[in-house]
């Protein structure tokens, strides 16, 4: 991007977990839409005397993501209290992790568009709850005010820290994008960023090339370098804006050093209609949040046994997947992505190729190979033209092995094959019925034949076209054989026989 | 129905020698009397009502608290009865639910009969830091009740109610029911739920009564002990009917350390002299006396004074005006409103418990204060508990004075923790005590104080009960 400049960036993410109840009280976790402050009790609107009751299975979530990002799990959990006024904070203060979080030291390799892999080292991954929702607005009168929604309030939210090692927007995006599919994945979060269900906020700094270090996970000067301050964007509505951001946000800085202006440390805002970033805060003083342990939550063990019954839920990740398509059955990059972008689409992957394995003997590769083009090519666009997921279209893992079966064995050619899959999805009905009300295949090349001459001589017109030049009247003429065999003919063997009968 | 005991109460209305109507009229009409001790902030006003409500339906599902006025200290939220916490802060909050203990003995029928005083946010040894005025002691007006639960206990030595909830963070409940010649029991941290106590030392806070004799005070905690889902803090260890399981003669053969330190600490001397009579008084039971070291009061002092300040700051966050208590000015920004609020309705008490919290949370400073004070409190609790290796009870005097004047309370910003002096190493510990009443010295009462290892409380209750038996 720059020759002088080195972009350092880390990420902040945090994440709703999907749970029934709020962090640290019963009220529904499930708030979006609803009226306001009607989700709301006692110990999440901080009245008097409230006291906080941990909620296991957002817990359970947090560590989830923990040991699928190789992260270390603290044995004991502590929460810590974190101080500040502010009015969408009822205590005054939030319940969170400080120097103990839940998971630390993991890892999360992201993929660019060619399939490089970059491995992005995690700090820590903790556990706390989400603030209020507040919302400004202006009277009738013209007076300034501030509401208050207490819905959200207490709602559990994993908050995941990355080292200050992402290097340029794109990786900002791959590794924000990574997170989503793989919260997905665990089940442990839908992250609808335009629901504020996963939010990105990135640290940036421009540095210059050759004068700084990372050391234990802070950036460093070497030398007698001042290193330039980082600026933190809030406010980003959606995976392509963390993107835009950065990359904005990379160009204002180096233009203000390059045009002599002293940066300062901040907080700045996304500006999603102006696609610019807008000042909103300096932070030339670390916030002081007299963090201490929560004496009414005592710490709680994480025992081993816990541990292993967690493993023992997540499924097989993303990334083995991923591992397994391209490195053992050659998959390229963007197959094997189409594969894992999300669980429905990879469990419908997996059970179609087992099945392709135990019922009809193909081996792995094959079987992956084969699914894999069904997914990424037929599959794929009609899941396109419905606006749904790939596992949504209509078929089930157990039609689409049959028709690769079918087609395997002769029984109908490719092309037919792709065409049943189409009218099975709009005409919603199962591919076994298709496959049975099937006529056989012409393959027999004198038949084939016959019928072919019987093509050209219905249709003189499209014949003297083809003679005269128009060469790419062929694709009719295949068409219309395709028509009289009810597409049971392989479409390349009749263009090759056509071709045949006109030179002659 | 003059000076009648909870477990009295229990049989004259059983025997329906009293309605459930006159005891309460008979309180009301007290309280009224009495009403320049300032015990009380709030009375209940449909206290009548319920009493009447009760007697047209009498007892057949056995309630065990039918028709008991109770008063309860006014840190106790109780739905639909304005709670201050003595504070102007909140002085027209009106909680919208229950605290566990206080549901508790609703679902067993008591009657609340009203609010008592305290001193604001419990911050306090004497009452004299209530935004509602003073508790004066009964037996002498000059003097003040003590604190916090100040009005508690005076609610039931002035025979204002038939029992009293309390609370205490480290001695708010043992030293006003020293001065007001009541029994007070601070249960185990973690006997008692807090939930919806106000809260002021998280790590300290344990709700008990304050009784007239011990038998009601076991009989209570019976009712009010107990893990709650609401409370992450309560112990899953049973509880049991200590009432029914009452036993004086545990007190045979009982080894009682006497602390070293709390003898050679600045008693008054006739709070020494009475402190002797009482060791006579054991030993004339059947115990054993043997006299231990524990750490200095002193180290007690300091880490509560640090600990309890800091989550005093943390706690008292909350109040913001925002969603309840008294209201800011509109018209300025968050940060000003907040300020404007606390500023308003926090008395000088409070303002300099968070002030000094906040310090002592600080960035750059909370190591030295609040980490240190915390690993010193580890150090006082273990060597407290490993005390009940050689012992199996300690007895000491429950305060190092009489009752003193407001003026003495008002002047000193320590005076609580000094008054509190032979309570704070047991509270930091979490370890339960009880004061029982150990006659008077110059016309003002003075109580003595055993202290037992985590969840004892049955044999306190059997040793104090031998006692109470004997003197009086």
């Amino acid at each position: 991007m720059s020759e002088k400049f080195d972009v350092i960036i880390g990420l902040e993410i945090h994440i709703q977990s999907k749970t029934e109840s709020k962090m640290f009280c019963s009220c529904s976790a499930q708030y979006f839409q609803k009226e306001a402050n009607t989700n709301v009790c006692p110990v999440c609107i901080g009245l008097p005397g409230a006291l906080p009751i941990p909620n296991k299975r957002a817990i359970e979530n947090c560590i989830k993501l923990g040991l699928a990002t190789e992260s270390t799990i603290s044995k004991n959990l502590r929460f810590d209290r974190k101080h500040y006024f502010y009015p969408d904070l009822p205590k005054g203060y939030q319940i969170s992790q400080y120097d103990m979080p839940l998971c630390s030291n993991g890892r999360l390799t992201i993929f660019d568009k060619e399939g490089n892999a970059k491995e992005i080292e995690i700090e820590r991954i903790h556990q706390e709850e989400d603030v209020a929702k507040s919302t400004r607005g202006v009277e009738s009168d013209g007076k300034e005010y501030t509401a208050i929604d207490y819905n959200k309030s207490g709602v559990p939210l994993i908050e995941l820290v990355t080292k200050p090692v992402l290097t340029s927007p794109s990786d900002a995006k791959n590794f924000a994008t990574a997170i989503r599919q793989l919260v997905r994945w665990l089940g442990i979060s839908d992250a609808d960023m335009e629901k504020g269900q996963m939010r990105c906020e990135p640290n940036i700094s421009v540095q210059e090339k050759g004068k700084w270090k990372v050391d234990e996970g802070k950036v460093l000067p070497i030398g007698d370098y001042i290193l330039n301050p980082k600026v933190e964007v809030k406010n980003i509505g959606s995976i392509t804006a963390v993107e835009k951001a950065v990359a904005y946000e990379v160009e204002r800085m180096i233009e203000e050093i390059e045009s002599g202006k002293k940066l300062t440390q901040q907080t700045r805002g996304w500006d999603p209609v102006g696609n610019v970033t807008v000042f909103q805060r300096s932070k030339e003083s670390a916030q002081d949040y007299r963090y201490f342990p929560d004496p009414d939550i005592p710490l709680i063990e994480i025992e081993e046994s816990d541990i292993t019954r967690l493993k023992s839920e997540i499924p097989e990740l993303p990334s083995t997947l991923y591992a397994k398509y391209t490195e053992e059955y050659k998959l390229s990059h963007y197959d094997a992505s189409v594969l894992i972008a999300d669980k429905e689409t990879s469990d419908f992957a997996t059970d179609s190729m087992n099945n392709l394995r135990e019922s009809f003997k193909f081996t792995p590769e094959e079987s992956a190979k084969t699914v894999s083009n069904w997914i990424t090519g037929p599959m794929f666009a009609l899941s396109n033209e419905l606006s749904t997921g790939v596992s949504q279209i209509g078929i089930t893992s157990g039609g689409l092995t049959q028709l690769i079966q079918a087609e395997k064995e002769g029984k109908l050619p490719l092309s037919k094959a792709r065409e049943l899959l189409a009218v099975s999805v709009k005409e919603k009905k199962p591919i076994e019925e298709l496959l049975n009300n099937l006529g056989k295949v012409v393959s027999d090349s004198s038949q084939i034949e016959s019928i072919a001459s019987e093509v050209l001589e219905n249709n003189e017109k499209a014949v003297a076209d083809f003679k005269s030049g128009k060469e790419s009247v062929i694709m009719f003429l295949v068409g219309q054989l395709m028509k009289e065999t009810k597409g049971m003919v392989n479409p390349n063997t009749a263009k090759e026989i056509l071709l045949k009968l006109l030179k002659q | 129905m003059e000076n009648v005991s909870l477990t009295q109460a229990i049989k004259l209305i059983k025997d329906k020698k009293i309605s459930v109507k006159e005891l309460t009229q008979h309180y009301l009409n007290k309280i009224e009397e009495k009403k320049d001790l300032n015990a009380y902030i709030t009375i209940n006003e449909n206290a009548l009502e319920q009493a009447e409500k009760l007697d047209s339906e009498g007892n057949s599902s056995g309630s065990k608290l039918f028709g008991l006025p109770i008063s309860v200290k006014d840190a106790y939220s109780t739905k639909g009865l304005r709670t201050t916490a003595a504070s102007n802060i909140l002085k027209n909050y009106v909680p919208t639910y229950d605290s566990t203990v206080t549901k508790k003995i609703l679902d067993e029928k008591a009657i609340i009969i009203g609010k008592t005083n305290l001193d604001t946010f419990c911050h306090g040894s004497s009452t004299a830091t209530s935004d509602f005025g003073v508790v004066k002691n009964p037996y002498n007006k000059e003097r003040v009740a003590g604190g916090s639960s100040g009005g508690a206990a005076v609610s039931v030595s002035a025979d204002l109610c038939v029992a009293a909830l309390g609370t205490e963070t480290a001695g708010s409940i043992r030293q006003p029911s020293s001065w007001c010649n009541s029994v007070g029991l601070k249960p185990t941290y973690g006997r008692v739920s807090r939930y919806g106590i106000l809260a002021m030392g998280s790590s300290l806070d344990s709700p008990g009564p304050i009784t007239k004799t011990v038998e009601d005070a076991a009989y209570l905690l019976s009712i009010i002990a107990g893990k709650d889902v609401n409370d992450f803090t309560t112990s899953s260890l049973p509880t049991s009917d200590y009432f029914a399981s009452l036993d004086p003669n545990k007190i045979k053969g009982l080894t009682l350390g006497v602390p070293n330190q709390f003898i050679t600490l600045d008693l008054h001397e006739g709070v020494r002299k009475n402190f002797e009579e009482a060791v006579k008084n054991f030993e004339k039971l059947g115990a054993k006396i043997k006299y231990i070291d524990i750490l200095d009061p002193k180290y007690s002092m300091a880490v509560y004074t640090l600990t309890c300040r800091s989550e005093v700051s943390s706690n008292l966050s909350r109040y913001d005006g925002t969603r309840y208590g008294v209201a800011g000015e509109l018209e300025l920004s968050s940060s000003d409103y907040f300020g404007s609020t606390r500023g308003k309705g926090f008395n000088q008490e409070p303002k300099r418990r968070i002030m000094t919290g906040t310090f002592a949370l600080s960035a750059g400073y909370s190591d030295k204060y609040y980490r240190k004070s915390e690993q010193v409190r580890k150090i006082i609790a273990d060597n407290l508990k490993s005390k009940f290796k050689e012992v199996d009870l300690i007895l000491g005097p429950t305060t190092p004075t009489t009752a003193l004047t407001a003026e003495e309370a008002i002047n000193n910003p320590l005076f609580g923790e000094m008054a509190d002096v032979l309570a704070e190493g047991s509270s930091l510990a979490g370890s339960p005590g009880i004061s029982i009443p150990n006659g008077f010295i110059d016309g003002l009462p003075i109580g003595v104080q055993l202290i037992g290892p985590h969840f004892s409380e049955q044999l306190i209750l059997d040793a104090a009960l031998a006692y109470q038996n004997l003197v009086s």
